[in-house]
């Protein structure tokens, strides 16, 4: 499999994330900010790839579909409701990893 | 209580509202109540009709309520006003609470449990001695797991005995004795220094209230988003509760708190909710993060095991069936899992931050007018100009529509319209008597009304649009055989369509919400019908009875009550649940069952038929005597776990909240805070200038104003006006309403303009970190300056009904404004920000060289 477009915004995603369970700001950081603009940039380009006849099979279309849980993820974290559900970013960020590993 | 209760009020306080130009229509029975001899008060920040013809005139600083109310507290507990046989019998005011519990006052502002780096309460210290309590079911109610990560387990302490109580009143942590230190500082001396109302008229007001509070007589409160958009606005109306529930105003004739509704369906909004995070009648969104991955752990976690909530399950399974019909089996968890689940707050206010992040692809708006009605405009502007797609409806062209071409940044020079990527489509509507429909506004009240005349050209209603819209994403999706397509393909979708512009026929809709039963399609009368067997359907089980049989849609009932009858109006439109119109009112009787007064009676138990009986509907089991008192040693669930005198049945404990043990975020007492910008410190609290769980997004663009910044002395608010409906843009673009109010304008008291010098009509500059407004200057004595904390502070005020579009144009108020929310509803505040105000034009020219406001 060749790598996925947008890869590059994946690891910047991850970069960002990493920061932000280091630290665990509080809500509307910066990073969050960037991992939240990251996410959707790489979510954007597959999505663009896909639309332009580029699904190659039903990894693909899973692919995305992970990729969305993730930014969902990293949305309750960014804007929580009651507790920042900081476990459940960490699994987020670690499918992350593999998405951009295995992409 | 029904809004023509009112008129049975011998005291009402109008606050947070201005219910004679806002809400003139009901305010008639503010007018018959005041004949009758009530006495009527506004206590507000401006002096308005609603003053002029209140009996008591009383100001105070926008945002300084809960010092107001807070300090009514204290003098009604101090001076043993209160109504002991109401409040020891129906409210938790002797209930004990945990050992742990820790108060603002002994703590700087903050209650105890609060992590300083999430910002959040824990609400274990809060729970009554050895219990945990479940919050009623209500809106916002999934928002964090309340101690019940246990599938409910803990909750169940609620069916081993009654929660502690001290009769008595003398427990060091019983609800009364906290409630005593909590608000002991709340003095009228303290009210004045915060709020700017003089000591004595505070007093006089709340003495009179509770002088007209008791076994003959009742108050009643009125409010409007005057209350609830302050980041302390769920606490607000918390303090007024109290107060009713001290003074026996709930549940009984003429009593209770007036929430005033908009002219559009603002009630029917929440209840067949537009919002995120509820399911309709006000059932919870499921929550990814929470126990909630099956319906049945979804089911043990969030129902209460006591109180009426205990039937949760008869309503989530009878929403499912009505939502996915065969498709919902006891076997998928009656398609539980086709619901989508919430991962974080998708809020207006978050949203809109996603949208500028581009989380966000397309929006369709429908009802609403964002570009001038949300708050921060030009951050709300950044965030269309970032989507791929935007749908507007309406009947006129909106700011909203034509932010592209016209909008505040494009008017700036910050970018041309071409620059502007997102692809805009301009739907016309419908107006509200070119279609059929139901509103729902105050008290929630479901009044139908039928097509006038036709739409014209190819204007469609919101049904319509909705409809066809569901069809043709059901057609889309029809044969994909990805899972998360299922949940589109297994919606029931079968309106019937009409004529020949295949008009979904509305009643239809009202049919499904009314409910069904699932073997003939027969329809159901009554909520207590429902099931959890999946033999019931049923769109919202608070609206079951709506539409009980073929036909008969008693929404459209116009038979008001004549001479020599109750005065109820029980065949005045329909009034959920169950056509009732005084929520709790077997509060209105005594424990033993008999009317508090012959003057104040509404229900009561009547020995001879054993049941409750009366002028209205009862809100309790109709056949339950009043000396019924739980066999804790069953363990008793459901009502079975509630006393013959526990009225407040949504409550787990069937008491009125005085103390709230679970359910807020940001604490179980109202506690004064600032608003989060406020020219001032907090003099209750130092080290707590405002709301700790307040909701704050400082990006840029979003930036707020630091406590007492030199640069912003001024306290802003927004208000509407009589003439200029909703958002503003049906009555601008008509000529005989836009004349009325012809354009935008501030309203500035004359000290205040004296010593800036700004002339009554002069053009002023108003200015906060997000934006800047040009407007001209209405002088006028309706604002006076304030006196807080031994300062003069002004405040000045503006209408947010203006835009770019229409004949009677100004610039949008809501460009000053942040984007921040309250803990517990996300609601922005737009009632009491910082500012400042010079006299004079914006520095910068309008690069389209029009100028929203006439020059």
């Amino acid at each position: 499999m060749s790598a996925a477009p947008g890869r590059e915004s994946g690891h910047r995603a991850l970069a960002a994330l990493d920061i932000v369970l280091a630290r665990k700001p509080e809500r509307d950081d910066d990073r969050l900010s960037e991992a939240t603009a990251e996410l959707t940039k790489f979510r954007d380009a597959i999505i663009a790839e896909q639309r332009g006849g580029g699904v190659r099979s039903a990894n693909d279309r899973q692919h995305l579909a992970h990729l969305n849980a993730v930014l969902s993820v990293v949305l309750g974290v960014h804007f929580p409701l009651g507790e920042t559900p900081w476990d459940e970013l960490q699994k987020a960020r670690d499918w992350l990893s593999d998405l951009v590993r295995t992409s | 209580m029904a809004l023509w209760d009112l008129a049975n009020s011998d005291c009402i306080i109008e606050m947070g509202s201005n219910l004679a130009e806002n809400h003139p229509v009901g305010f008639r029975f503010v007018v018959e109540a005041q004949r009758r001899g009530a006495t009527v008060i506004h206590i507000d920040p401006r002096y308005t009709r609603t003053s002029a013809l209140a009996d008591i005139y009383a100001p105070i600083r926008s945002g300084s309520d809960i010092a107001f109310l807070g300090g009514m507290i204290r003098h009604i507990l101090e001076n043993d006003l209160w109504f002991r046989d109401f409040a020891l019998a129906y409210t938790n005011i002797s209930h004990i609470i945990e050992e742990g519990y820790g108060d603002p006052e002994q703590n700087e502002g903050l209650f105890s449990g609060y992590d300083p780096v999430a910002g959040t309460y824990s609400q274990d210290t809060w729970q009554y001695a050895g219990k945990t309590v479940p919050s009623p079911v209500a809106e916002h109610r999934v928002q964090s797991q309340e101690n019940s990560s246990d599938e409910g387990a803990a909750f169940e302490s609620m069916t081993k005995s009654p929660p502690p109580q001290d009769p008595t009143l003398q427990h060091p942590n019983c609800v009364y004795q906290i409630m005593r230190r909590h608000y002991a500082r709340y003095t009228p001396e303290m009210v004045e220094r915060v709020t700017s109302c003089p000591k004595d008229l505070f007093v006089r007001i709340t003495e009179i209230f509770a002088h007209n509070s008791g076994r003959e007589k009742t108050g009643a409160f009125t409010y409007a988003v005057g209350w609830t958009h302050h980041s302390t606005g769920v606490q607000i109306i918390r303090a007024a509760s109290i107060i009713q529930g001290l003074l026996g105003n709930i549940g009984r004739p003429g009593g209770g708190i007036m929430a005033l509704r908009g002219h559009v369906s603002i009630q029917g909004s929440t209840d067949i909710p537009t919002l995120y995070n509820m399911l309709p009648t006000y059932l919870p969104q499921p929550n990814v993060f929470h126990d909630h991955a099956t319906v049945d752990r979804y089911l043990a976690t969030e129902t209460p095991p006591t109180g009426w909530w205990s039937n949760m399950p008869k309503y989530v399974i009878s929403l499912l069936k009505a939502w996915y019909g065969e498709a919902a089996t006891r076997e998928n968890g009656w398609g539980y899992q086709f619901l989508p689940k919430l991962t974080g707050d998708a809020s207006q206010e978050p949203m809109t931050m996603a949208m500028s992040d581009r989380v966000v692809k397309g929006q369709f708006i429908l009802g609403q007018n964002p570009a001038v009605g949300a708050v921060n405009s030009e951050l709300v502007e950044r965030g269309f100009a970032n989507l791929e797609w935007m749908v507007v409806r309406d009947f006129a062209m909106t700011e909203t529509a034509n932010f592209w071409q016209q909008g505040h940044r494009v008017r700036k020079g910050e970018v041309r319209p071409e620059e502007i990527g997102t692809e805009m489509f301009f739907l016309p509507a419908a107006m509200p008597g070119e279609k059929d429909g139901s509103v729902t506004n105050t008290s929630r009240l479901v009044q139908w009304h039928d097509v006038v005349c036709e739409p014209p050209g190819d204007s469609r209603s919101d049904l319509w649009f909705i409809v066809h819209l569901g069809r043709r994403l059901k057609e889309l999706y029809r044969d994909s055989i990805e899972p998360k397509d299922r949940a589109i393909q297994a919606l029931t979708w079968d309106y019937a369509l009409r004529g020949e512009k295949q008009e979904p026929d509305a009643e239809a809709v009202l049919r499904e919400i009314n409910g069904r039963t699932v073997a003939d399609g027969k329809q159901v009368a009554d909520y207590r019908e429902l099931k959890d067997d999946g033999s019931t359907a049923c769109g919202g089980w608070m609206y079951c009875g709506i539409f009980p049989e073929t036909g008969k849609n008693l929404s459209r009932s116009r038979r008001p009550d004549g001479p020599g009858e109750s005065g109820a109006h029980l065949g005045w439109a329909w009034t959920w649940p169950l056509n009732r119109r005084t929520l709790y009112n077997r509060a209105s009787a005594d424990p033993a069952g008999k009317p508090w007064s012959e003057r104040k009676k509404m229900i009561w138990w009547d020995e001879a038929q054993a049941k409750w009986t009366g002028n209205d509907v009862p809100d309790f089991l109709a056949d339950k005597r009043p000396d019924y008192r739980p066999d804790w040693s069953k363990r008793p669930h459901g009502m079975d776990a509630l006393g013959g005198d526990d009225p407040f049945i949504m409550e787990a404990d069937g008491k009125c909240a005085l103390f709230v043990p679970s359910g807020l975020k940001d604490g179980p007492l109202p506690t004064h805070y600032e608003p989060i910008e406020s020219p001032v410190r907090n003099p209750l609290y130092p080290k707590q200038q405002r709301n700790p769980t307040a909701k704050l997004w400082g990006r840029p663009g979003n930036e707020l104003h630091d406590a007492a910044d030199p640069r912003f002395p001024y306290v802003f608010t927004t208000f509407r006006l009589t003439e200029m409906h909703c958002g503003g843009i049906a009555t601008r673009v008509m000529p005989h309403t836009a004349e009325l109010q012809p354009e935008a304008f501030v309203e500035i008291s004359p000290e205040l303009a004296a010593s800036l010098r700004i002339r009554h009509l002069g053009w002023t500059v108003i200015s906060t970190l997000r934006g800047e407004v040009e407007v001209r200057a209405m002088v006028t004595e309706r604002l006076k300056p304030f006196r807080i904390d031994g300062r003069e502070v002004h405040q000045i005020g503006m209408p947010w009904v203006y835009g770019w579009q229409g004949y009677a144009r100004g610039d949008v108020a809501n460009v000053l404004l942040a984007i921040t929310g309250d803990a517990n509803t996300s609601i922005h505040s737009t009632k009491a920000i910082t500012c400042n105000i010079r006299p004079g034009r914006k520095a910068r020219p309008d690069v389209l060289g029009q100028s929203e406001a006439r020059t």
